[in-house]
Parts: C-alpha cells; sequence; structure tokens
C-alpha cells in the first residue's frame, strides 16, 4: 500500500529490542489478521503496546494510560485503487459515530455483502454488522459484559483479539473473554451461549516486579477462533487455555473440553478427526468424542527443530513448517511422516493458494511453486514448445527435487544457451552439481573441477568443501583433506554463514553442530588416522596457513587456532597468549591454555608443555600459586628446562599460614536487639571443585543482599551482581567451579562466572553470560534429593513434566571441560562455548537423564533409568557408540568415574562400585550393610560424599572407607572403635584432612532430668559423638575425638582454611516460674592435631537465643579467627596478644536482652 | 505500584473468575414479553399478538438511533452452578415460540395485523432478488404465510449450495407450526428430513448416500485466501502441497536490517528454548494482490512480480 495514500502507524525499526516490534511479530492477532471481501481489504491500527494494569485492592483494576488506548481503528482500503482508504471507524474515524468509542477486536469476517465484528464498548462485547461500502453500522448484538477490566489493561484478552465464524446459517462468536455466543445470522437471534473460566495460571504471568512477560504471554493458544465443521464446533480461547467442542445446533458440549499442555493451535477438522498442533507434535483426535487416535512420534523434529508456524492441509495430508527450514508432510490417517523438504526460505505461517505456497516468517515473506501445480503446467509448454526457457529451467528445479540431477543439468544446459547469463540457471546447475557430488563424495575430479569454478554463494562453498573433506577422509587422502579445512576454515572466518549451512552438511536430523566445531572435529579425525611422518607434514601445513594470520584480529585468530587445535598450532596460541596476557584477560589465557581438554589436573599434566607453560602464567597472575605449582610439578615430570623462575613465582604467597601457639581467647556478647532469634543469614549451595587447588573450599553462598555470593576458604564473601535471583530460590542453586571459571546453576539457567576478577575483587565485571534453557527465565525444573542405601543425600533437577518430554527427563549441567561445558536437557546434549554461552553442538539422542562425564574426546552419558551408556564425540556431539549399563543407581561421578550402588533385593547390603564407563573397567568394589532401618541385629552402614570427590563409608563395627572417585583409588580402609548405635553421618573437608562427625543414637537415660541439651540445628549443624580426621594424603587416621558425657553440634560449612574446628551444644533448663535459662559449651579444636585448644562450659546467653551453628572468618594476617554463635563473638588471637587489651575473656552472662 | 500480596488477592480471586457475562434483558423489554404471556393467559390474543409482533419486529431506525437495544436478543438467563454454563433460550426465540403455539384464531389475528406488510416485504425481496431482505421477513414476521415462505426459500437456497445442515436449522421451527405445514404443504416435512439426512443431524439409512458438498475440501481450487482460516467456517483450505525448495520471490517484513537482527536474535532465542510460537501474522491473497502485515504497516504485492 502506498504509504502517501494511507498515513501509517509509527515505525518502529530502530528503537531497539523494544517490545512494540516483539509484540506485532508474535504477540497481537489483531495487529496481524486482515482481512478481505475481494473490493477491500480492512485491518486494524492504532494498536499500541500490550501493558497490564496495576491492581489495587480497593480501586480494583486501573491503569495509568491515556484514555485513548481504549479504542482502534478499523480501516477499509480499496484494492482496485491499490490501497486508497475508503473508510474508518472507531478512533481514526472522520467523523464521529456510534463506534467513535469502539476497540475493533479483530478484523471483519465478509460475509454475502455485510462484515461481522467484534468490538469492544463501554464494557461491553459486541457483534456489529457494517456495511463494507461505507462502513455504515446496520445493526449491533451484545454478546457479553466484561467483568476484569477493559481490554487495553487485560494482556491476554488484547494479544488475542477475537473475530466471528460462520457456518451453516450460525456466526460463532469466541469474544475472548471467557464466552462463545452462536447466533442464527439469518434471525439474528442468539442460539446458545457458553461461559467457562478464565486460565487460572494467569497470576503466574506477573513476574516479581509485577509485570507481564510478553515470553510467557507467547506460551498460549496461538488464535481463539472457532473453527467449525459439520455439526461440531471447536474453540480454543486463549484466555481459557482448554479446547471446547461444542454441538453447533445446541451449543453443549460433545466430550469434556481439554488442557492446552504443549499444545500450539488447531489446525482443523478433516474427516471427522481435529488435528492439534503443539510445539514438537502433532494429535489428532476423534471430534465427536475427543478420543485421541494418533499423535507424531518423538522422530518427527530433530534436535533443536520446532514447528514453526501454522501449516497447511493438502489431499489427505498436513504440511508442518519447521524451524530448521524443513517441511514436513504428514499423512492426517495415522501421523506417520510421507516425506520432508528442506527449503531454501524460511518456514513460518503458510497459505497454499493458486498452486503455490506463500509463507510468513519472522522476518521474510516468500513465495514457492508446488510441485503437484508446477509439473503439469511444465510439462504441457514444453510440449508445446520444447525450448521454452521458463519451463525449461522449472522442469530442471522439479528433477533438481526428485534428485534426478543429471537430468536437471542436461535441461539447465538447453537453457543456458537460451539465456547464458542467467543468474538462476548458474545458480541450479551448482545445487544440481553439489546434489551429485552429495551422492559420491569422492566425486568426478572434472566435476569438483568445474563446480570450484562455478560456486559463487559461500554456504554452497561451504558444503562443497565438506564434501570434498568428507570424501578425502573416506580415502585417507589426509593431506588432500587438511588442504581443504585450511580453505574450509578460511571461508568461515572471512564469512558468516548462517546455520542453515552447518546442518546441509551434516545431514543429521538429530544433531546440530556449528561450522567450526564441525571443523575442529574433522581435523581431530584426521590427526587420528595420520601416522607419524603425516602428522608432521600435517603440522607443517596448519602451521604455514597459521603463520598468515598472526597478525590478524583475535577473533580471527581464536577462530582459527580452535579450528586446529588438534595439531596444536603453537604459534598462533603463543600469539594469543600474548594479548591475554597483555590485556590482562587471565581466565581467556586459562581457557587458551586448556583448549578443549577435559580440565581436570590429571588431563592437565598431559597438555602439550607450552600450553602449560602459558597457564602456568595465567595461574601465577590470577596469584593461584597451588595450581600453578601443579604444573610446574607436572612440567618437571616431563623434564621441562628452565622452571626455577616459573616455581619461585608461583611459590610466591603460597606458604602455609603458620598459626602459633599461646591462643588467647577474647569473648564478647553482643547485646540482642530485639527478641527472638538472630540468624547467621547464610545460605550454602552445592558447590564442587572439578580443578583448581586455589578455590578448594570455596562456596557458593547467598547472604544478606546477596543472592549470589562466593565465600572463600577464610569465610570472606564475595557478592556477585546477579540480578533477577531472590533468596527464594537459593535452595535451588548449584555450582561448578573449574579453574578460573565458575558455573552457577540454577533450574534451566547456567551463569558463568569469571573467578580471577572475584579474586581480584572485580566483581561487577565478573559475569561472564547468563543462558536460560526456558526462553522465558521460568524454571524448567526443580532441584530435588533423595536419600540413597547409606542415608546420603543425592540430587538432581527433574524437569517439570510440562516442559519434559518425558517424566524421567533431568537437567544436568557438568563437566565443564576446558573451552566448553556440558549440558544434559532432557534427552538433548548440549556443548556450551564458555566463551560465550553459545551452542557448539546439541544432539537430541542423548539419555533423558543421567550422569556426564568426559575422557579423552568423549562425552558419555550415564543412564541407569535407560540402562544405557551413551558415548558422543565431544568436539562435533556424534553418537559414537552405546553400551549396556548394569551397576544400578548413580550416587556420584568425579573426573572421568562413576560411583554406583546396586542394593540387594531386600535393601539390607548393597554392592558399590566405582568404574571408568569409558574403558568398562571397574575400579574399587565393595559389598556392605546399608542405613537400612529394617536392619537391627546386624552392621549398619552410613556414607557421605565429601568436597563432591570422595566417598566416605562408615559402618556401625567401626569399618571405615574412603575412596577417591575422582583417581578412582581407595584412599583409606580403617578399623576404628564400633560405633553400636551409630545413627548418622556427616563430614566435610577442612585443611587438608576428612572430618567425619558420626552420631549415635541418643542414649536418653544419660541425659539430666532437669536440663534438654541442643545439639542439632536446621541442615547445616550437626550432633556428632566423636570426631575423626582422615588425611588425605595418606588416608590414615589422623586424630580422633571423643567427648566425655554428652555429644556435642558442629556447623558443616565452616570454611576449610580454618584452623580451628569449633563445636557447640546448649543446655536448656526451666525455673519453676518456666523463666529458662540457656547456657552454651563451645569446644575449640585444633584441626591439626584434634587438641582441645579452649572449651569454655555453662557461657549463660540470651535465653530466647536457639543460635548453636557457628560462623567462622579466618583472618590470616591479623592470625585471628573469629567465630559467632548469636550474639557471641569469640576472638582467637594465635601467638599471643599484640595489643595491650585485657585477654581475660568477659563474661556477659549478666546482660539482658534490650528488648 | 501496588504490593505483592495485593496482586496476588486480585490474581486470586481471577482464579475461578469467569471474565465474560451475559447481559440480561432490559426489565422494559422483558415486560414485554410478560405482558404478552398474561394477555393470553387471559385470552386477550389480539393484545398479545400486537405485544410479540412488535418485539420481533423492533428495529434501530439508523446507527445514530438512540435505542441501542432495538433489535437485540438476550438470552433468558438460567442459573447453574457448573463450571462451564451453558445457555440456550433467547427472549426472542421464545417471543417467536409463543406466537407459534397461539391458537389458530389468535394467529389469524397475528396474520391479519402483520401479514400484508409481511407480503408486501417478501414480493420486495423477490423483485429485488435481495436474500438479506429475505432473511428479514423471516426475521420479522416468521409466523405469517409470507415468513413460512420466506423460511422454505431461504432452506432451499441453502440446500441446494450444499449447506443442509443450515437447511435444516432454518426448517426446525417451520416443521413444529401446523399453521406453517398446512400453507406450505406436506413437502416441507420431507425437505427438512432429507435436510437432516444430509447433514448428518439424523443419522439414517439414507445418511450413506448423503452427498458432501464440503466447500473446504474442494481447496484445490481455492483462488483467493481473503481471511484468516481460509473460509467463513475457518477450517483452513485444503490446497497444500510441496513446495519447491527454491523460492519464486520474498519480501523482508520487517522495517529495516536492524529490525531484522533483532527479530532473529528473539527467535533464535525462543527456537533454543524450545518455546518459538507461531507468527501473529498470516498473509492473503485477492485475485493478483498479496497482502501483508509487516512490522509497521500493511503491504499490497503484486503477486506475479513480487513487486
Amino acid at each position: 500500500m502506498d504509504e502517501e495514500q494511507f498515513p501509517l502507524d509509527s515505525i518502529i525499526g530502530d528503537e531497539g529490542p523494544g517490545g512494540l516490534l516483539m509484540q506485532r511479530v508474535w504477540n497481537d492477532l489483531p495487529y496481524g489478521q486482515v482481512s478481505s471481501d475481494g473490493k477491500r481489504v480492512f485491518m486494524i491500527t492504532d494498536l499500541s503496546e500490550v501493558e497490564i494494569a496495576q491492581f489495587s485492592p480497593i480501586m480494583g483494576i486501573r491503569g495509568t494510560r491515556p484514555a485513548d488506548t481504549r479504542t482502534n481503528t478499523l480501516v477499509a482500503l480499496d484494492l482496485e485503487t491499490e490501497g486508497k482508504l475508503q473508510w474508518r471507524l472507531g478512533k481514526g474515524a472522520d467523523q464521529a459515530s456510534m463506534l467513535s468509542d469502539a476497540f475493533f477486536l479483530g478484523p471483519p469476517l465478509p460475509l454475502d455483502g455485510r462484515l461481522y465484528v467484534m468490538a469492544e464498548m463501554a464494557g461491553d462485547i459486541l457483534l456489529v454488522c457494517l456495511d463494507p461500502r461505507s462502513g455504515n453500522e446496520l445493526w449491533r448484538q451484545q454478546l457479553v459484559a466484561v467483568e476484569t477490566g477493559s481490554v487495553d489493561f487485560d494482556a491476554v484478552r488484547r494479544i488475542a483479539g477475537a473475530a466471528p465464524t460462520y457456518h451453516e446459517g450460525v456466526l460463532i462468536c469466541p469474544t475472548g473473554a471467557g464466552a462463545t455466543v452462536a447466533l442464527d445470522l439469518a434471525d439474528r437471534m442468539l442460539r446458545w451461549g457458553v461461559t467457562y473460566p478464565r486460565r487460572t495460571d494467569v497470576n503466574q504471568v506477573i513476574n516479581r516486579r509485577n509485570n507481564v512477560e510478553p515470553n510467557q504471554l507467547m506460551q498460549r493458544w496461538h488464535n481463539g477462533l472457532a473453527i467449525a465443521a459439520g455439526s461440531v464446533v471447536l474453540v480454543t480461547p486463549i484466555e481459557s487455555e482448554r479446547l471446547f467442542c461444542f454441538d453447533l445446533v445446541s451449543g453443549l458440549p460433545k466430550f469434556s473440553d481439554k488442557p492446552r499442555e504443549q499444545m500450539r493451535y488447531l489446525a482443523g477438522v478433516r474427516d471427522g478427526k481435529f488435528i492439534l498442533v503443539g510445539t514438537r507434535e502433532l494429535r489428532a483426535y476423534d471430534s465427536e468424542t475427543g478420543a485421541q487416535l494418533w499423535r507424531t512420534g518423538d522422530d518427527l523434529l530433530a534436535s533443536g527443530q520446532q514447528i514453526a508456524g501454522c501449516g497447511v492441509f493438502g489431499g489427505n495430508d498436513f504440511f508442518l513448517p519447521t524451524t530448521s527450514n524443513q517441511l514436513i508432510q504428514i499423512s492426517l490417517d495415522d501421523g506417520k511422516v510421507v516425506s520432508r523438504r528442506t527449503t531454501r526460505y524460511p518456514l513460518g505461517n503458510l497459505v497454499a493458494v493458486g498452486g503455490e505456497v506463500i509463507s510468513q516468517a519472522a522476518t521474510r515473506l516468500s513465495v514457492a511453486f508446488g510441485e503437484a501445480t508446477l509439473e503439469p503446467l511444465v510439462n504441457s509448454i514444453l510440449e508445446r514448445n520444447p525450448e521454452d526457457y521458463e519451463a525449461l529451467v522449472r522442469k530442471a528445479e522439479l528433477m533438481i527435487q526428485r534428485d534426478k540431477r543429471r537430468e536437471a543439468l542436461d535441461l539447465l544446459n538447453r537453457a543456458a544457451r537460451i539465456d547464458p547469463e542467467s543468474d538462476e540457471v548458474h545458480m541450479l546447475s551448482v545445487s544440481a552439481m553439489l546434489g551429485i557430488l552429495r551422492d559420491d563424495p569422492s566425486g568426478e575430479p572434472e566435476l569438483v573441477e568445474q563446480l570450484d569454478l562455478m560456486i559463487d554463494q559461500p554456504d554452497q562453498r561451504a558444503e562443497f568443501l565438506a564434501l570434498l573433506i568428507r570424501g578425502a577422509i573416506d580415502e585417507r587422502r589426509l593431506d588432500d583433506a587438511v588442504g581443504r579445512l585450511i580453505d574450509l576454515s578460511t571461508l568461515l572466518t572471512n564469512q558468516n554463514l548462517l546455520d542453515a549451512a552447518a546442518d546441509e552438511i551434516l545431514n543429521d536430523i538429530s544433531r546440530h553442530c556449528s561450522l567450526d566445531s564441525w571443523v575442529a572435529a574433522r581435523m581431530r579425525e584426521v590427526v587420528d588416522l595420520s601416522d607419524q611422518q603425516q602428522r608432521q607434514r600435517i603440522a607443517a601445513q596448519v602451521a604455514d596457513h597459521m603463520a598468515g594470520l598472526l597478525q590478524g584480529s583475535t577473533g580471527l585468530l581464536t577462530r582459527s587456532s580452535r579450528h586446529f587445535a588438534a595439531v596444536g598450532g603453537t604459534a598462533a596460541i603463543a600469539e594469543l597468549g600474548r594479548r591475554f596476557r597483555e590485556e590482562g584477560e587471565l581466565l581467556k589465557l586459562e581457557r587458551l591454555a586448556l583448549g578443549s581438554s577435559n580440565a581436570t589436573a590429571q588431563d592437565i599434566a598431559q597438555l602439550p608443555m607450552d600450553a602449560m607453560r602459558l597457564l602456568a602464567d595465567a595461574l601465577i597472575e590470577g596469584q593461584r600459586g597451588e595450581d600453578a605449582l601443579q604444573v610446574v610439578d607436572a612440567l618437571a615430570e616431563r623434564e621441562a628446562d628452565d622452571l626455577d623462575e616459573l616455581r619461585k613465582l608461583a611459590s610466591q604467597g603460597t606458604q602455609a599460614i603458620e598459626w602459633e601457639s599461646p591462643v588467647e581467647l577474647d569473648w564478647q556478647s553482643q547485646q540482642l536487639r530485639s527478641r527472638g532469634i538472630i540468624t547467621l543469614g547464610q545460605r550454602l549451595s552445592r558447590t564442587s571443585v572439578s580443578w583448581g587447588e586455589s578455590f578448594r573450599g570455596w562456596r557458593l553462598v547467598s547472604e544478606g543482599a546477596n543472592n549470589i555470593a562466593l565465600r572463600d576458604s577464610f569465610g570472606q564473601i564475595y557478592g556477585i551482581p546477579l540480578d533477577g535471583l531472590s533468596p527464594r530460590d537459593d535452595g535451588d542453586k548449584e555450582a561448578i567451579i573449574n579453574g578460573g571459571v565458575m558455573i552457577v546453576v540454577r533450574p534451566g539457567e547456567i551463569a558463568a562466572i569469571d573467578l580471577f576478577r572475584v579474586k581480584s575483587n572485580e566483581v561487577s565485571d565478573s559475569i561472564l553470560w547468563r543462558r536460560n534453557f526456558s526462553g522465558d527465565g521460568a524454571s524448567i525444573a526443580k532441584l530435588r534429593n533423595e536419600m540413597n542405601s547409606f542415608n546420603a543425600p543425592v540430587f538432581w533437577f527433574p524437569i517439570s513434566s510440562s516442559t519434559a518430554r518425558t517424566s524421567a527427563a533431568e537437567f544436568r549441567v557438568g563437566p565443564v571441560l576446558g573451552d566448553r561445558v556440558i549440558v544434559l536437557q532432557g534427552g538433548d546434549l548440549l556443548a556450551i562455548d564458555l566463551a560465550n554461552s553459545e551452542t557448539l553442538w546439541r544432539n537430541s539422542d542423548a539419555p533423558q537423564d543421567g550422569m556426564i562425564v568426559a575422557e579423552g574426546n568423549q562425552i558419555a552419558v550415564v543412564s541407569p533409568n535407560e540402562k544405557t551408556v551413551k558415548f558422543f564425540d565431544k568436539l562435533d556431539g556424534r553418537h559414537l557408540k552405546s553400551e549396556p549399563w548394569d551397576y544400578g543407581k548413580i550416587w556420584h561421578s568425579a573426573g572421568k568415574h562413576v560411583l554406583c550402588e546396586l542394593p540387594s533385593d531386600d535393601g539390607r547390603s548393597c554392592v558399590v562400585t566405582l568404574l571408568d564407563p569409558f574403558s568398562g573397567e571397574v575400579l574399587q568394589e565393595l559389598e556392605t550393610s546399608t542405613a537400612s532401618r529394617s536392619i537391627v541385629d546386624g552392621d549398619r552402614t552410613y556414607g557421605q560424599i565429601v568436597g563432591s570427590r570422595y566417598m566416605v563409608l562408615l559402618s556401625s563395627n567401626g569399618k571405615l572407607i574412603v575412596w577417591d572417585v575422582q583417581a578412582g583409588s581407595v584412599l583409606s580402609d580403617l578399623d576404628t572403635e564400633p560405633l553400636e548405635d551409630l545413627q548418622r553421618l556427616h563430614a566435610m573437608e577442612l585443611g587438608g584432612q576428612l572430618i567425619l562427625l558420626p552420631m549415635n543414637r541418643p542414649d536418653q537415660s544419660k541425659l539430666p532430668k532437669d536440663a534438654t541439651l541442643q545439639t542439632r540445628q536446621s541442615s547445616n549443624h550437626h550432633t556428632t559423638d566423636v570426631v575423626y580426621a582422615i588425611s588425605l594424603d595418606s588416608g590414615s587416621l589422623r586424630w580422633e575425638l571423643q567427648f566425655d558425657d554428652f555429644p556435642y553440634g558442629c556447623t558443616l560449612d565452616q570454611p576449610s582454611s580454618t584452623p580451628i574446628l569449633l563445636l557447640t551444644r546448649a543446655w536448656s533448663t526451666y525455673a519453676t516460674n518456666h523463666a529458662r535459662t540457656v547456657k552454651l559449651d563451645v569446644q575449640a579444636i585444633d584441626v591439626r592435631n584434634g587438641k582441645v585448644i579452649h572449651e569454655r562450659l555453662g557461657q549463660t546467653v540470651p535465653s530466647k537465643s536457639n543460635e548453636i551453628q557457628t560462623r567462622i572468618t579466618v583472618k590470616p594476617i591479623q592470625k585471628r579467627v573469629i567465630g559467632q554463635v548469636s550474639g557471641e563473638i569469640l576472638t582467637y588471637r594465635f601467638g599471643g596478644s599484640d595489643d595491650e587489651d585485657d585477654p581475660t575473656p568477659q563474661t556477659p552472662a549478666d546482660q539482658i536482652p534490650n528488648d | 505500584m501496588c504490593s505483592g500480596p495485593a496482586v496476588a488477592q486480585v490474581f486470586g480471586n481471577m482464579r475461578t473468575m469467569v471474565s465474560g457475562r451475559f447481559i440480561e434483558a432490559p426489565r422494559f423489554i422483558e415486560q414485554e414479553l410478560r405482558d404478552a404471556e398474561d394477555a393470553i393467559e387471559q385470552k386477550q390474543y389480539s393484545d398479545a399478538v400486537v405485544r410479540l409482533g412488535d418485539l420481533l419486529q423492533r428495529e434501530r431506525a439508523d446507527a445514530y438511533d438512540d435505542d441501542s437495544l432495538a433489535g437485540q436478543d438476550f438470552f433468558l438467563l438460567e442459573e447453574s452452578q457448573k463450571r462451564i454454563q451453558h445457555q440456550s433460550m433467547s427472549l426472542l426465540r421464545r417471543a417467536r415460540d409463543i406466537i407459534g403455539g397461539l391458537p389458530p384464531a389468535a394467529l389469524e389475528t397475528y396474520e391479519l395485523q402483520y401479514g400484508p406488510l409481511a407480503r408486501r416485504s417478501l414480493d420486495d425481496a423477490a423483485a429485488s432478488r435481495d436474500w438479506n431482505k429475505l432473511r428479514d421477513v423471516r426475521r420479522k414476521f416468521f409466523h405469517t404465510k409470507a415468513g413460512y415462505e420466506a423460511s422454505l426459500i431461504l432452506a432451499q437456497q441453502e440446500l441446494v449450495s450444499g449447506h443442509p445442515l443450515s437447511a435444516s436449522l432454518l426448517l426446525d421451527a417451520v416443521v413444529e407450526t401446523p399453521q406453517a405445514i398446512a400453507h406450505l404443504g406436506e413437502s416441507l416435512k420431507s425437505l427438512h428430513e432429507a435436510a437432516m439426512h444430509l447433514s448428518g443431524r439424523e443419522p439414517s439409512e439414507r445418511s450413506a448416500e448423503r452427498y458432501s458438498v464440503n466447500q473446504e475440501s474442494a481447496g484445490g481450487e481455492l483462488k483467493d485466501y481473503a481471511l484468516f482460516g481460509a473460509t467463513p467456517s475457518r477450517n483452513g483450505a485444503s490446497a497444500g502441497q510441496m513446495p519447491l525448495g527454491n523460492l519464486r520471490w520474498d519480501l523482508p517484513v520487517t522495517a529495516s536490517p536492524r529490525e531484522a537482527q533483532v527479530v532473529e536474535e528473539k527467535a533464535n532465542e525462543l527456537i533454543v528454548s524450545g518455546k518459538l510460537p507461531p507468527p501473529s501474522w498470516m498473509p492473503i491473497r485477492v485475485g493478483d494482490q498479496l497482502l501483508m502485515r509487516t512490522t509497521d504497516r500493511l503491504f499490497g504485492v503484486d503477486y506475479r512480480t513480487g513487486k
């Protein structure tokens, strides 16, 4: 339509990623729909951005926007004059009318020389009949009064709009306001009306800032139009989230309404069945009974592929548009796939008319010939004139489509003789030749040569090169393959190619992989296939190529060096290392050195020596001396030279802190400002460290205003400004630390944090990226735990059933490798680039749940539920093989090892196995009793995983076993004093040792009658009857501590560098007037030898306090350890007092809370 | 901005809220119906006939008529506690049914009162071949002889154009009226029966012969796609087929490359998370024009060239 003839809506192109733009594309049916009566076209204008009302319990629903958003304009444009304005109604009308205040809910339905449109006016929804020539109102009929506020404040109604459907004399009007009304049109008489409740989850649409999340509003029925066939009326009201089926004649339900679930739209009714289309599937139901007749199989869509829009019916099939430009033809008989076709244009909502198919996607509208219509047409033209250029080209296109490429080339040659300059002939010829090469990648040399000259499109060249590479590798022409890989790498770094090109190359329905990853994986394949001599040649070839890039941008160099990581590419890595070091990008430097290695201490020792030196540089610069020393040691083992300077630098700051005697205690009591409990306010999340001694003992915590913070091994807090989290999310987080990067995992979201920056207190720049897996910020899973055979908690994130494909689906993150993190989301396994959160590859052939481990170039997903282990290529996500799994449930994994348990049928004993799924080797195995309560007379065994690496098992007979899961070895096998009444085991890692805290069944007879003893608080402070310390170096029992009479309690998350272990318990006594007195016992233990440094018994504390948890902060420079228990502050000074303060502890026993 | 609990409270109430409510008939209109029923009870048929006849005939004078309720229908609401509430009796239908149930003498009065006007309107409609006028005759003067004739013509028209269900619905109330049968003949019943069978409302052996003139399935012939859902019943066409992989022509639907990029990024985000909805827009094709919404306007494109 000509802009000058009609004033257009305001241009919204340059306002950035604003709401209105997204709304118009996906969230505004009244905007997107137009209709025509053959002479005119009708549309709605003056539609502003959807806003949610502000709700007030007193005033009800009200808003602050100007009143004129309550009206809009219905416009009629003349078709013959190409868009001349005929009339306007509503807000933009030239003359006032009874419809001046109307909000038109959708374009009118043209029927028998009349227009029928639904509009909202003064709180009522009306059906209005208009004269299409003038826009004059002929009659109106009220349908419903709206109870929930006007349409401009009701986001759900505003997005949905409303438009009538006409069928067999009846006009059906789903109003969008929880009611559908049917009228006998000839009689203008109400036939029937139904009302149904509004969607119940509408409150979930409101986020914590009380705003509507537009993304969440996208999760709905696509439209609320009624579809009628025979005597059936089907309605999918957006406001109700259900599907209703009414009898056209009576309005009575044909069957009970159905919830939407993951369905997107109702496609239509054919042969007594209606078809629902979801995000990833189609379902057919009987339109009389509502019984499900079929649903499409799990193999309908590939990994990451999704249904992209409204499809079309054709014959006995449905044509389904999908996101990877693939149109799928599905039989309406049984939901089976009839055929698939990949198009060279994006697919969206489809319209099939006049023998052609129109697709309107989010950014493009495309029109293509329909094959069935084109063929007879072309044939008849060619019969009349065999040299018709247009017909020859179309015929060739048809031939290509049917894989008859040689015939196509003949036709194209004929066409080229008629028009030698034709781009289309050229393009189609390339397409046909590529197809021939695809069938036979070894290819005829002439064809390859010709193609090489002809190809001018980058994506076609990429495919051409990829085919040649494939062919060369298959025929072991490795030098050739490397040459082509270099060509492809150059192409990729110079051109931005679409993902579609990668899919074309991959041609694997269950997998998507970036072209960069594909190149890296092929390079690895070439290296693996080559012998020593070939490898040298290849390295020289690559080095030559990389030498030419050394002056290039960092982005180019990074990409190229990743392509050729399999051969090292030393010079490029050295150059990048130099740049990163200069820029102070220590994390980039660290990850550059690690490459795609598995980033565990063992794997790092196997890195190329140059990379290890780079790594040592990053670690020294980042003040991670312990890690740097490990690298230097590994270099020394490989007999590297010139390590003295490196070792000296690495050693700085790694000296153990001397905690010297004597130790003095300063005990202060803070006055409690209010009644009740002072909570220490620190909530800890599970944190595992897969590599990085410098971060051992670091924990993800939430404290006060810091919803995400890190606590170092001294107890110091580093707040991380990660928005959008609230304290209620605490329980659902976990973290994985791998060297300088930490992945924070929430249900459905991961975030990467740069720990180098955290360590240097640049926390505001420490967030690298966040990636959401649900698309709208909502949780897709919940953190759950369950106690295993040894009463140890096992954690996992089951995906909520509404988003999962199956009920066992799991969201699991980890391991974190050098350059990527692996994520399992239901059956999708993804590798995510640590640098930028982009997907490197995705394979939907993975198990629904399971533990992920990595070794060498493989990733394994161990799924006890599916009794299988599936192996994938680390670089490009190829499924390599599957093996059966029969070791029972998984308890834990560390490094490449998996710890599993297989309980006996009666649950009294259990086989624990530690194995390497990659070699299938069982590294350790034992059979022992369990913690089952049904065991009355025999031994019972309790277990824990400590430091995300060690498995501890302690039996009531005193048998103590510790396995190092990561190393696959036995650390301890000891006999301790039997604990016949063993009831629980807790454990922690402290100062290079494991601290075990077993608890016996409380012996009530021993407790005094006049006092109650408290040794436990929340889930973090537990009772212990004895303390064992096991050396992590030797596995020996370093010390043990028995208590004289009564047990103590111990807080489990004490900072790991603390030199003292604080134990606490509280005694409550009640006087005759019920007044309560609370006395606290505190014991400070030297973690090095288990000696009691200090014990204070019977310290009176405020009677309101139930707090016995301790919080320790270590001040290494001041040589102090500060312990806090409720309002009591205990300062331990090591090496004697450095001031003249009276060291005598004050006794605040007589202080009374100031309330 | 109000507090969280307040929002929760409001939405808590909304959980079970039905957002639309049927409007009760205004008292004065309902009173007309009651007065007519009272008059019938007291056998004052002429009074009743006039009241009911006027009720059915009432119409707004023009678009600016203040009495916007004139000619509108209302449900005679039935109370129900069900989650899904169903209404099926309307005020005008009741008025029409009452007239149909009047004794012959009263109906004669009705015919005398409204018959001539109805007849004139019918003749007028026939002369101008105006189906809408014919519908007006049926709507306003259903129980006059001219009204019955109008119904018959309308039903026949629906039947021959392949809409037996519509035809049967038009005849439902006619065949229940003995006067109508008497006026139009017994064949009316056969016509109704045929329509019932053909539409599948009354399954019988004869339904096997049902000629399914299903316009939707004739979609291969579809020339225009003028509204969402292809036809007024919105059941889509059946003209789908595999398109060629290469396109004929295409056009951007965003206003600028930057806008396209922003939309693409958002689309990718939604695809990755498995939550991409179909776009809001649907193009239509009328004759040689393709009409489509873009992010900022309506475009008309020459379908043959894409220009």
